[in-house]
């Protein structure tokens, strides 16, 4: 009698774990960096609920996002008769989540954050909405915010298919280095204008424990960030001189790169950088927060050092090395589109323009609840309230740079009260490239490209984190990347600039 | 006599339905994974033509246009220099890992088989068992642990007790056919090991006994017994692995040698390939290709393989 009872149950408890697999994707595991999607529910006769994906990245748990949400939507049930689902994704799975969700068109999607290298496969595969219909009528907000110069950042021959995210746009390189250190060998990063200044520090700190290089590698090539060209998409073939002229070149080709990755292999040979860098997966500021390093080289805009600071937990300071520049990768750098799978596209871009100009709803996305996730300080700043840390706050995405407008929400402290207004600056101060609203499509070099990226993930790595020999290695790259066809690339995207150049009434 | 056939035909439609009605429940404990196994390997075959389609997710696939020409998305896998080191790897990469892994399976399996205390019996299989289950993103941090250049084990520990100079593993691709092939019979040996263990407890203990008497000693026994009453098992094993011999572990490839660029001469296969040059652009065509691609020839490559094993011993063949 037991037997039959044990062996029943067992096969009602498998049975059961069979049907688990069919719970819905919606849950979403709460390690770092998540995003968030919100929907929007019309309680009215329309009865539709529309989402939001936002992507977030964060080191915590985001275990108030109802609370949070449920604020919001009083905010939007007022002024647009809808609510708003957020929908959170991982750094690790998100391209896979959303590509699954988008070729299910039965799934609800209405907002999705698009990072410049697939918005143009994106909207050639026709995953994106044609909004600018919908932003005539409902994105006035959006407009006046970004800018009309840099909405052509998210459009394709003519037709907006994306809004881009505000926030610190033109791409700089900058040291980042402890500021412990730089005073315990008595440098000042005041000085240092360009790769070569920073040898002599470098040296110095070596010497402080032949055993810890003070330049680490980040999860991607080390020059990566280096930006003194328009990269016109991915680096292969690019506008040289910040953009100032209309030719495309193949930038492994150039005397810079090649005195670049010189540099960087006599910075390698010298000790200056963490050993095994070529294949480092980690980010930066893990690697320096455990002591492998004492600095870095990334993308210098204004808070890059407060950025860092908060992920070392030592005060960093930086130093800009390369003037800054506004192309249309970095305007474009991450942008809000309406994907397929919306049924309400001027609905979803209504909330887009709450995102864009409503200050109570951008403040409740980017920093949660205030009073219960954040505080106003004296100067001008906020930061946590009373008993809650990094660590154990419900409601910290730290991604107000993806939210839609970064410049209408407070600044978490750490960075000066004017930080939004430093931004702002640097946004006006930097040189636009001349193809600034260029996109390009690669659908006829698919082959190409295939083939140079794999060169590029062979060579470029190495040769950027200064482990291989330039002498020996640059020429086989440059080899590799021709029998690869990167001539051919080149000169599709010359042909591509060069009709969108007289369409635009330029040159 | 015509009249008899069409009673013929039908008498044996008869037999075999009340054959199939005799046994009907086992035939309904058959439903689950038939319908699993329709479901989940043929409904989806229809995805193949994503290969030679221009897919737009706005229509769907099936009004997608077809693209032009018709083997465009398979143009990546042919055209560049890499394309054919990427298969020259998959390739000798499998055939290696047949013939080694084959012959260490079948070698744990007679060694576990020796053992007479099942304890011990219990603990080898579980030990030789557990490196197939951990994943191959840990395993790659486990051999960083041991090629690793400044704090790795080999370059510390091992490379000064025999005088030798501390290699940078990562940086020379020289090395790894042999430490790819190594990785892989650790995780992998244990498996089929396990399956040709079956096997040969289910050889009957009455052909050793007559052995015995007839004098043979243990490795006779193991070579005029054992092996060819496995031979079925893995000649079945090895035509599986046949059949997969355009495929690569993904894990195996990219993790392990921590998708490093300077190695690709030796651990680049049609999977990373793949991966490494279709993430950015996303084209589901081209990728659909090379999965297409893959299991074609792995397809024909079963097919003739059986024809062969068909020939020189008809009960050994799959099919």
């Amino acid at each position: 009698m037991l037997k039959k009872i044990i062996s029943l149950t067992l096969v009602i408890g498998l049975t059961l774990s069979l049907l688990t697999a069919c719970s819905s994707k919606d849950t979403t595991s709460k390690s770092e960096s998540e995003s968030a999607a919100a929907s929007e529910t019309s309680p009215d006769a329309k009865g539709e609920p529309k989402e939001l994906v936002v992507a977030f990245i964060t080191g915590s748990n985001l275990t108030d996002l109802t609370k949070v949400q449920d604020e919001i939507n009083k905010i939007t049930l007022e002024k647009i008769n809808a609510t708003v689902t957020l929908k959170q994704f991982t750094w690790a799975n998100y391209s896979d989540q959303f590509n699954l969700i988008l070729a299910s068109s039965a799934e609800q999607l209405d907002l999705l954050p698009v990072f410049s290298s697939s918005y143009s496969n994106y909207v050639a595969t026709g995953k994106l909405q044609d909004i600018s219909i919908s932003i005539e009528n409902y994105g006035q907000g959006i407009v006046s915010q970004v800018g009309p110069e840099f909405m052509k950042a998210g459009q394709i021959e003519g037709k907006q298919f994306g809004v881009p995210a505000i926030m610190g746009w033109p791409t700089s390189t900058a040291f980042v280095m402890r500021k412990d250190i730089l005073e315990q060998v008595g440098a000042d990063l005041k000085t240092v204008k360009s790769f070569n200044d920073m040898t002599p520090i470098l040296e110095k700190i070596q010497a402080i424990d032949p055993n810890v290089a003070p330049l680490v590698p980040g999860a991607t090539a080390m020059l990566d960030a280096y930006r003194s060209f328009d990269p016109l998409g991915d680096r292969y073939g690019v506008l040289a001189d910040y953009g100032q002229n209309m030719n495309v070149v193949n930038l492994y080709e150039t005397q810079e790169y090649a005195d670049l990755v010189k540099t960087m292999y006599q910075w390698n040979q010298a000790g200056y950088i963490m050993a095994d860098a070529e294949i480092n997966k980690e980010a930066q500021g893990t690697l320096i927060k455990n002591g492998a390093g004492y600095g870095m080289i990334r993308s210098g805009s204004p808070g890059a050092a407060e950025s860092e600071t908060m992920a070392t937990g030592f005060e960093m300071v930086q130093a800009n090395v390369v003037a800054p520049l506004a192309t249309t990768s970095a305007v474009g750098g991450v942008q809000w589109g309406v994907p397929i799978n919306s049924q309400d596209a001027d609905l979803s871009v209504q909330l887009l323009n709450l995102m864009y100009s409503d200050e109570k709803v951008a403040n409740l996305l980017a920093w949660g609840i205030e009073g219960t996730h954040y505080v106003k300080k004296a100067d001008g700043t906020i930061g946590y309230p009373e008993g809650l840390t990094a660590d154990t706050s419900p409601y910290m995405p730290n991604i107000a740079w993806e939210m839609g407008n970064q410049f209408i929400t407070y600044v978490w402290e750490g960075n000066t009260a004017d930080y939004n207004e430093q931004l702002k600056a640097f946004n006006k101060a930097a040189t636009v490239s001349k193809a600034m609203g260029f996109i390009w499509d690669p659908t006829n070099v698919t082959t190409e490209i295939t083939a140079v990226n794999n060169v590029y993930n062979q060579y470029a790595p190495a040769l950027e984190a200064g482990a291989v020999n330039p002498d020996k290695t640059l020429p086989e790259f440059i080899q590799a990347l021709k029998d690869a066809g990167i001539d051919k690339i080149i000169v599709e995207k010359q042909n591509q600039l060069n009709a969108w150049a007289q369409a635009n009434g330029m040159k | 006599m015509t009249t008899e056939k069409p009673v013929g035909s039908k008498q044996k439609a008869r037999e075999k339905l009340k054959e199939f009605w005799k046994n009907r429940v086992l035939f309904f404990m058959l439903l689950p994974g038939l319908i699993y196994l329709i479901i989940n390997n043929y409904l989806p075959l229809y995805g193949l033509t994503i290969a030679f389609r221009k897919i737009n997710f706005k229509t769907g696939i099936f009004s997608s246009p077809f693209i032009d020409p018709l083997w465009k998305n398979f143009q990546f896998l042919f055209k560049t220099k890499d394309a054919w080191v990427m298969t020259r790897n998959t390739i000798l990469y499998n055939v290696a890992f047949i013939i080694l892994g084959t012959i260490l399976s079948v070698f744990f399996a007679l060694m576990i088989n020796e053992i007479t205390k099942n304890h011990f019996k219990k603990f080898y299989q579980t030990a030789i068992l557990l490196p197939n289950l951990i994943s191959y993103v840990v395993v790659s941090y486990l051999v960083y642990a041991f090629l690793s250049t400044k704090t790795g084990f080999i370059n510390n520990t091992i490379l000064p007790l025999l005088g030798a100079d501390p290699k940078s593993w990562y940086a020379n691709p020289d090395y790894w056919p042999v430490i790819i092939t190594i990785v892989n019979s650790w995780k992998t040996a244990g498996y089929a090991s396990v399956v040709y263990l079956a096997a040969i407890v289910g050889i009957d203990t009455d052909y050793y006994e007559a052995a015995d008497l007839d004098g043979a000693n243990r490795i006779q026994q193991i070579w005029h017994i054992t092996f060819p009453l496995i031979l079925p098992t893995i000649i079945t094993l090895t035509l599986l692995a046949i059949g997969r011999i355009f495929y690569s572990d993904f894990g195996l490839f990219y993790q392990v040698p921590m998708n490093s660029g300077v190695l690709y001469p030796t651990t680049q296969t049609i999977d990373t390939y793949v991966y490494r040059g279709l993430m950015q652009l996303g084209d589901i065509g081209m990728s659909s290709a090379a999965g297409f691609y893959q299991s074609i020839v792995g397809f024909v490559l079963i097919l003739a393989a059986n024809t062969v094993v068909r020939k020189f011993s008809k009960e050994n063949a799959l099919f």
